[in-house]
């Protein structure tokens, strides 16, 4: 299961890479009708650096680069030109104005590694929050469970898309650097996404606590540091692995809402993460400018790239990472060893 | 009835039985106290109360409970369900869970020490106005020191065994683990000590392991390999390394190749590197002051008076050892310089196990909980509370759960180690066959009360209380076959409002005016028979 879930993940982003261009006559009509200039095509694709904010690691120029590879000396922000998206497989370039901008395959590299950031980052602080929270509240109960469980249910009433687009709304103007602004949206999400953590430890724990072999280890005299440490919380913590799995696929699709919607919450428009690049194509401003495209040209390609491919991989980047909780699930309980 | 009970091929002579023969004095030295002698009163219980604080109103589940439990004694506690049975049980080692239950009034003395000392003020309840509801004031501070303070008793002192053994263990660890884990929290001292001065390369090393190798090349009978292991183990200084060596040489029997080299390399364990010994030392040290602290907590509760003084360097020392060991786990070297720890804990457990003649001890010590029966869990935690050689080991139906020839085992070994150990069981069950098999002394409970207290042969003999004579005339007989079968009209009143005077008249046959009225005394018949009914006329025992 665990290696299901690392194959359909590697499949996930680099398994379309065969896919990706369209046709040679596509791609060329395309880049004709955006004013651009033909790419080159061969298998080892020359991959652009610019350096926009922090140096980046090589001198600004074109490298001839092996596929897979595009991310490591790649920029980490990119714009495409004309604000229309990232362009089909193969169609970098540079572009005189200083711009810069990716095709759909780079960007989906680039992505991996922000999509994978900021899912991770909320899930897991998220989780690990709610663990300790969910755990305290169900095992010492009382007051302490009562008052915990309220603030929970606060944070649970708070509409979680509005309270993300808030709060960056409030502060993201002023931070510039990109590190803080990943961050600060981390920050955003996990607010409202600990109390779930909470709630589900804190109902696993209560069916624990009152389990027998509970109550023989505080007969044979073991603190209650230690029943929590070594009996309630490894029988309590699989209902969080699963719901970890299952969330971290719901994060990059909570950002493509936002960016649907019109929010910019990275720091341009054309941000390479799977969800912005999805929604962001498909947003009305986008289409809104191909439909004007379309009427003036004599051909013209709807960007379809542009939503299938981040669309297929955060699929199949759930599907992974939901395998790989199941496997990890089945490796670690004992019971379901064989 | 052991007849119809297969003996276990590993099963030893009791006099060379692994289970060491346990002289108390270790517990007892840690307990603080000069050794109980057999016939010694280790529990006295004296007007136990336990209410349990409801909705619908204040549940007297214990009601003036008072028995005693000598040394070398199995008192057995027999009554219907919901006479407060367990509830005793629990009280006494302070695990009725508090909200809804509260120990109001009583003394549990446990070698003289108070185990309900310092929490008397607690059960202060006031009345509200006149609706018969109370109000409980709960003092979390003093629950809690008094609950720090019972970790001197609970597991070290008195040991429990539950009634489903499957239930009553985690389910995520192995069994080594988990009796490992007792082992070194009540007899630490003397593994730690045990281990750090074994030689494995004294001078009669050798010339044992060169016996032992000979007799397992020319396929000796176990019984020859294990005396000796066992003379191996002598030269080694550490008597775990018997168990080891015996069943490394008994596999060892199929293709004895080698023999020498690989029992050598078996005790290599106990050549421990610097870090290991520091490790064992350090872990030693810990013990020790946790020992030092449960010595304070037990003279605290004799004494009735808090010694502050003393626990406070103790305790911070305490806390700083956990949590360096915290750090030690963190930087990942606690598992290689605890590797000798470890090893040691899981053949103290394999010996364990054999005590309580579990066949294949290796297998099952590595084994899950959930992949042993029901027998072999319930013989599991019996290993497990005898592991710290407690003064009173305390039955909640150990055999309920238990098939017929299982449950002839598990009482008959209950009987061995009594006799053996010598210590005293407290044993709870509802089966009055298993009381007439293994109790010494038997009490029977009514609704919260204690109505009639014999000697076993006594009781089964001359029931005196009504309610005694109703339970063993609803026992079916063989030789009676054509008897028809009694039952006790009623059941068990609710303990929110129980009847007045004595609980039992009116389900009684005999009841009269004055059962209605007052509560009857408990009264010595002659011979230690003690009953509490206004039929009999003895005189009234007083403490």
């Amino acid at each position: 299961m665990v290696g299901l879930g690392i194959l359909i993940f590697f499949v996930a982003v680099y398994g379309f890479a065969f896919f990706y261009p369209a046709s040679a006559t596509q791609l060329q009509t395309y880049q004709a009708s955006q004013g651009l200039p033909p790419s080159n095509t061969s298998i080892f694709p020359e991959i652009c650096t610019y350096t926009v904010g922090s140096p980046a690691p090589l001198p600004s120029g074109c490298y001839p680069t092996p596929i897979g590879f595009p991310s490591v000396i790649g920029p980490t922000t990119a714009f495409s030109p004309l604000g229309l998206g990232p362009l089909p497989m193969g169609s970098l370039t540079i572009n005189p104005g200083n711009i810069q901008f990716y095709d759909i395959f780079d960007g989906l590299i680039k992505g991996t590694d922000w999509s994978l950031t900021i899912a991770f980052g909320v899930v897991a602080s998220g989780a690990m929050i709610g663990v300790v929270v969910g755990m305290v509240s169900g095992y010492f109960g009382g007051v302490v469970d009562e008052s915990i469980m309220r603030l929970t249910d606060i944070f649970l009433s708070i509409p979680g898309l509005l309270l993300v687009i808030i709060v960056l709304a409030v502060f993201a103007p002023e931070i510039t650097s990109i590190d803080t602004r990943v961050a600060l949206i981390i920050g955003a999400f996990v607010v409202i996404w600990w109390p779930t953590y909470a709630r589900v430890v804190r109902g696993q724990v209560l069916v624990v606590r009152e389990q027998r072999f509970v109550e023989a280890a505080k007969a044979a005299g073991a603190h209650s540091g230690r029943i929590i440490r070594k009996h309630i919380m490894p029988n309590s913590i699989y209902p969080v692995f699963v719901q970890m799995s299952l969330d971290v696929g719901s994060v990059p699709l909570l950002i493509a809402a936002i960016v649907f919607i019109g929010f910019q919450i990275f720091p341009n428009q054309n941000f390479p993460e799977w969800g912005t690049i999805a929604a962001y194509s498909v947003s009305f401003n986008v289409v809104q400018s191909f439909i004007t495209a379309c009427q003036t040209a004599s051909t013209c390609t709807i960007p379809w790239w542009q939503f299938l491919f981040p669309g297929l991989a955060l699929f199949m980047f759930a599907i992974s990472v939901n395998f790989f909780a199941d496997g990890l699930r089945d490796a670690l309980d004992p019971r379901l060893r064989r | 009835m052991s007849a119809a009970a297969p003996r276990v091929t590993t099963s030893l002579p009791a006099s060379e039985s692994p289970l060491p023969a346990p002289s108390l004095e270790g517990t007892a030295a840690q307990a603080g106290a000069t050794l109980p002698k057999r016939g010694d009163v280790i529990l006295d219980v004296r007007d136990l109360c336990t209410y349990f604080y409801t909705y619908d109103g204040v549940v007297r589940a214990l009601d003036g409970v008072s028995f005693k439990v000598r040394r070398g004694e199995t008192v057995g506690m027999a009554g219907e369900t919901g006479c407060g049975k367990s509830v005793t049980m629990f009280s006494a080692l302070r695990l009725i869970p508090d909200p809804p239950g509260r120990t109001v009034s009583g003394k549990v003395l446990f070698q003289g020490a108070n185990l309900l000392w310092g929490i008397e003020s607690e059960a202060k309840m006031k009345p509200i106005g006149t609706t018969g509801r109370v109000k409980v004031t709960r003092k979390f501070r003093r629950i809690k020191a008094a609950n720090e303070r019972m970790m001197a008793v609970r597991g070290h002192g008195i040991s429990m065994i539950f009634q489903e053994p499957t239930s009553a263990m985690n389910p995520l660890f192995p069994i080594y683990d988990q009796i490992g884990e007792t082992l070194l929290l009540h007899r630490g001292t003397q593994l730690l000590e045990g281990l750090l001065s074994a030689d494995p390369d004294g001078p009669a090393v050798r010339p044992a392991l060169e016996r032992l190798a000979e007799a397992v090349e020319r396929r000796a009978e176990a019984g020859e390999i294990r005396s000796l292991a066992k003379a191996a183990a002598v030269a080694i200084r550490c008597p775990s390394a018997e168990t080891q060596l015996y069943y490394r040489a008994r596999d060892a029997r199929q293709n004895p190749t080698g023999v020498l080299r690989q029992l050598t390399r078996s005790i290599q364990r106990f050549r421990l590197s610097g870090p290991q010994r520091a490790y064992l030392r350090y872990q030693l040290g810990l013990i020790r002051s946790q020992d030092r602290l449960k010595q304070i907590y037990m003279t605290e509760m004799r004494l009735g008076k808090l010694d502050r003084a003393a626990k406070i360097n103790l305790r911070s020392r305490i806390r700083l050892q956990r949590w360096s060991h915290f750090y030690f786990g963190l930087w990942g070297i606690r598992g290689r310089v605890a590797k000798p720890l470890k090893d040691e804990l899981f053949w103290q457990t394999v010996r364990l196990l054999e005590g309580v003649q579990i066949a294949n001890p290796v297998q099952v010590a590595r084994g899950y909980p959930f992949e042993l029966s029901g027998g072999m869990l319930q013989r599991v935690m019996i290993a497990m509370a005898l592991s710290s050689e407690p003064l009173l080991l305390m039955a909640d139906e150990p055999t309920t759960a238990l098939d017929v020839t299982i449950q002839a085992q598990i009482l008959d070994l209950m009987r061995d180690l009594k006799q053996r150990v010598g210590m005293g069981i407290l044993l709870v069950t509802h089966d009055l066959a298993v009381i007439a098999e293994v109790a010494d002394r038997v009490c029977i409970m009514y609704a919260g009360q204690i109505v009639e207290n014999a000697p076993v042969k006594d009781l089964f003999a001359h029931p005196l209380h009504p309610y005694t004579q109703g339970l063993l005339a609803s026992i079916p007989r063989m030789d009676q076959p054509d008897k028809h079968l009694d039952s006790i009209p009623g059941s068990v009143p609710n303990l929110i409002s129980p009847p007045s005077g004595c609980r039992f008249h009116p389900r009684c046959a005999y009841a009269m005016e004055i059962c209605k009225k007052s509560r009857p005394p408990m009264t010595e018949e002659g011979n230690g028979h003690q009953v509490a009914c206004f039929l009999y006329h003895g005189a009234p025992v007083t403490e």
